[in-house]
């Protein structure tokens, strides 16, 4: 980039050009623009006149592209930028035969009563024009401008006449605003008059604003360019510059990983044993909180701790941790700090049976535990709630207190599952800093542990570990590393993936069955378990009950579930790996196609549960202070009567946010899917890919569906 | 990291910048204080509703009343329909309506539910030296399809495929040559 083309006028420039486009849309001249034409005018004027050319001062292109990230410069936009045919469009729309009279008859257009009536009635129709405005006047400012590296396609003085048309344009449209003697726009005729301006008085008053400052905007430039073209005698057509053809990105430049460990202060306690001691404790003390009242307390799950803490707060908070760092609830895992106090009663001496060695018991389990929590309701029953926990405890001591290493967590733990498999799609990662120390290291400290630390429970080296399956974040590696080599690293969400090769302890996802059926499993699971709380499967699930009354109901409802979660991942993947092998004529067996693709589906399966968990989240999370206030005067800590009236409700931007979280999801599936069938495929990806695609888009599909219906207020007192 | 975080924030900070709108769609006059309510959208629609008093007395705008609205259902029950959308189940009991809510700091305003469609009676209660309630009829049409809505989010799946299937043919063609 040359620095010489951009001194700090050109970023004042552009941050001037931005504060503009802020007045113009969020400052109170928008709000009073259904009032006042005249507020609404200089709403415009801004939106066409001054953020526009202010933008384009500031030479944006450049810049702006260097501060994207760089991957998405050179594999995302960098293929579009340089491609003939988006050039070819982009000249078009810039060249000044194209740029003036788009710009005027947006102008225009939108100065018609019918459709400026829409804008005024409409706040989607509002944002249109607004939009319209300004992709209207920066294509038209573009040739004027010139920002840089963009070559010009007409001499210099051709911007005079340029400019000197449309303001003529302005002059006609402004001069009919002040001189006619109706009101143009009803909806300012009924609006309250402020400043005691009446409708005629504030349409005249637009026109003048239109006409005055509007023409002067035109005519600054035009005599700017008239007098530099006359002083330097470039009244010719400008010599050509040849624009610096640099690469965009250089790649070479590999920006190096963040490690979280490395933050200043935050990774030191991080770290540090006693801190996830610390957070075990805490939720710990929460776990038997919520046993205690779970047992104890009213069973009414709004009014309970066990109603609201776990299923409203905790699955929550987890999701979104998991979206935003990574499997930070396995570090603060209550029952693994119950297990560790265990330990020093049960001395763990033996070694888990060979036969039970994969995911499938623990799948069995999730697959139980998502069947109970729809057909007992676990959310809205705190005694079964509080005794699930006392299982799992139970569980967790029996079954580590046993068998030596985290063999709960790795193989019975159906919420560790849910963990490992969600942090696939987490941008943190406990991986080793730099690879060349661990070459020469010969005690695997990682592994093994030390006098001072133990190493890794589930057996994961590190040297040899990818991605985040089975890794709990406990950091007994990263404290047991000698040369302090493994970090909290930055990770492309869902790189661990796409690798193709054998991990440590986990192998090979194209050869594990039982971690394909765990994510398939979870992902439907997602679909079902959100579709179970909303208003028209409520309505359908009761009907069964009805229909065939309430034991045959029950049967069938079970068979539904598990029509749902089992069979139907099962007939959908080995369909859609049959239909990719005969159309690709493949020679690989069905067996890997699908273990490999089903993985694949991990991102949608994740974003359909963070879209339903913070929804809880959301619309419950006043719903803790109530229960806590009358969990605390249970105890004689507080006096006062619990506020149950607090408000509940849901923001106007929940819904979007969940789209979004869907769409992101989705569109990571199918790129995952893509990249797969062009690895495996060859020359035949696209039919390879095909139904794979297919599937993800119907998951999509059915996502959205089921996030436009009403669903119910879980956790709250509004159920 | 940090500059996909900032990447983050900016989409965040554009999806809420919302701007305020909707036209007057009643007035009325009591105890002296003129009433005008706005409402957004118009026409209005079983779901969500945009509602704003501006109150005015002898010229001048009333800025110190506290107001609330309340929502009476005039016409014969109707069956909620399926697609009524996660905003619809608000009740529609009585709401605070503040200042701070619009833009322009002079509209008491409030979003609500209105639970399904038919005729409603929108009561405003006004609260400045006296009590006084000024009445509203209000016809809700069926709520939209939330597709109208939430289309330009759905429609990113296609418009991202779609880009993609761009780029793969760019740089095929590109490998090509």
């Amino acid at each position: 980039m040359a620095p010489a083309k951009f001194p700090a006028m050109r970023l004042v420039s552009f941050l001037c050009g931005l504060a503009a486009l802020l007045v113009a849309v969020a400052s109170p001249l928008d709000a009073f623009a259904s009032w006042l034409l005249s507020m609404h005018m200089v709403q415009h004027l801004i939106l066409t006149m001054v953020a526009p050319p202010l933008l384009l001062l500031g030479y944006p292109l450049l810049p702006v592209l260097s501060g994207l990230p760089r991957s998405l410069v050179s594999r995302g936009l960098g293929p579009f930028l340089t491609d003939p045919l988006v050039k070819k469009i982009g000249g078009l729309l810039v060249h000044p035969l194209v740029a003036g009279p788009l710009f005027m008859l947006s102008n225009v257009l939108w100065h018609i009563p019918y459709c400026y009536e829409l804008a005024l009635g409409s706040e989607g129709w509002h944002r249109a024009e607004h939009a319209c405005f300004l992709g209207t006047a920066i294509l038209f400012w573009w040739p004027v401008v010139q920002p840089w590296p963009a070559r010009p396609v007409w001499p210099r003085w051709a911007m005079v006449p340029y400019l000197l048309v449309v303001d003529v344009q302005n002059t006609i449209l402004s001069g009919f605003f002040t001189f006619y003697d109706r009101v143009l726009y009803p909806t300012y005729e009924a609006a309250p008059r402020l400043m005691g301006w009446s409708a005629i008085y504030d349409q005249a008053a637009a026109g003048a604003i239109m006409w005055v400052p509007g023409s002067i905007v035109y005519l600054l430039p035009a005599a700017v360019i008239t007098v530099k073209a006359l002083t330097s005698g470039g009244l010719a057509r400008p010599h050509r510059q040849v624009a610096t053809q640099k690469k965009l990105v250089s790649h070479s430049q590999v920006s190096s990983s963040f490690d979280l460990l490395k933050v200043p202060f935050l990774g030191l306690i991080i770290r540090a044993g006693w801190f996830r001691r610390l957070l075990q404790c805490v939720m710990f003390l929460l776990a038997m909180g919520v046993v205690a009242d779970g047992f104890f307390g009213p069973q009414v799950s709004g009014m309970n701790l066990a109603g609201v803490l776990p299923w409203t707060h905790w699955r929550g908070c987890t999701v979104v941790v998991l979206l935003v760092a990574g499997n930070f609830f396995c570090m603060a895992c209550p029952f693994t700090f119950a297990r560790d106090l265990g330990r020093r009663i049960f001395p763990a001496t033996r070694r888990w049976p060979t036969a039970l060695r994969s995911k499938w018991g623990a799948v069995g389990l999730l697959v139980c535990f998502f069947w109970a929590y729809e057909f007992w309701d676990l959310w809205a029953t705190p005694w079964w709630t509080a005794a699930i926990i006392v299982f799992y405890f139970a569980a967790a001591i029996l079954v580590d207190g046993m068998f030596r290493g985290a063999t709960f967590c790795k193989y019975v733990c159906p919420i560790g599952q849910f963990h490992f498999v969600s942090s696939l799609a987490s941008p943190l990662e406990v991986r080793v800093r730099e690879p060349s120390v661990c070459a020469e290291c010969r005690t695997h400290d990682c592994l093994n542990g030390n006098d001072r630390d133990r190493g890794c429970e589930l057996s994961l080296f590190q040297p040899a570990k990818s991605g985040n399956m089975d890794c709990t974040f406990c950091l007994d590696c990263v404290r047991a590393c000698p040369a302090d080599n493994v970090g909290i690293l930055a990770t492309p969400p869902g790189r661990d993936l796409l690798y193709e090769g054998k991990r440590s302890m986990v192998g090979d996802f194209s050869n594990r069955p039982d971690l394909a059926f765990l994510v398939l499993a979870l992902t439907f699971a997602a679909f079902a378990n959100a579709a179970g709380m909303v208003a028209p499967m409520v309505a359908q699930i009761g009907g069964l009950r009805e229909s065939f009354g309430v034991f045959w109901g029950e049967i069938s409802e079970t068979l539904y579930f598990l029509g749902v979660v089992v069979a139907a991942p099962l007939v959908a993947v080995f369909g859609c790996g049959a239909i990719a092998r005969w159309v690709s004529g493949h020679k690989e067996t069905l067996r890997p196609i699908v273990c490999r693709n089903a993985m694949m589906f991990a991102p949608i399966g994740f974003s359909m549960w963070v879209a339903h968990f913070t929804y809880h989240l959301v619309t419950g999370f006043t719903s803790a202070w109530p229960v806590l206030h009358r969990f605390a005067a249970d105890f004689g800590m507080a006096s006062a009567t619990p506020n149950w009236g607090i408000e509940t409700s849901m923001p106007e931007w929940l819904p979007g946010m969940q789209i979004l979280l869907l769409n992101a999801g989705c569109l990571f599936t199918l790129w995952l899917l893509w990249n797969s069938a062009q690895r495996n495929a060859g020359r035949w990806t696209f039919w390879s890919f095909l139904p794979w695609g297919g599937l993800a888009g119907a998951l999509y599909a059915i996502g959205v569906w089921i996030l436009f219906q009403p669903m119910e207020m879980r956790g709250t007192l509004m159920q | 990291m940090m500059a996909r975080l900032f990447m983050l924030v900016w989409i965040a900070g554009v999806c809420v910048a919302g701007a305020d709108g909707g036209r007057v769609i009643g007035v009325s006059e009591i105890d002296g204080i003129r009433v005008l309510l706005f409402g957004q959208p118009d026409p209005l629609r079983a779901g969500l509703a945009d509602l704003g008093v501006y109150l005015e007395k002898n010229g001048t705008s009333c800025l110190d009343a506290s107001v609330g609205f309340r929502l009476i259902k005039l016409s014969a029950p109707s069956p909620d329909p399926s697609w009524a959308g996660p905003g619809c189940l608000a009740p529609g009991v009585s709401v605070p309506a503040i200042l701070g809510h619009a833009g322009n700091k002079l509209v008491y305003s409030a979003v609500l539910g209105i639970p399904e469609s038919g005729i409603w009676e929108l009561a405003v209660d006004i609260n400045r030296d006296r009590f006084s309630t000024a009445l509203f009829e209000l016809k809700a049409t069926a709520p939209a399809h939330p597709l109208a809505t939430w289309w330009p989010l759905v429609l990113m799946v296609p418009a991202g495929v779609t880009l993609f299937a761009w780029r793969s043919r760019i740089l095929s063609r590109r490998q090509r040559q």
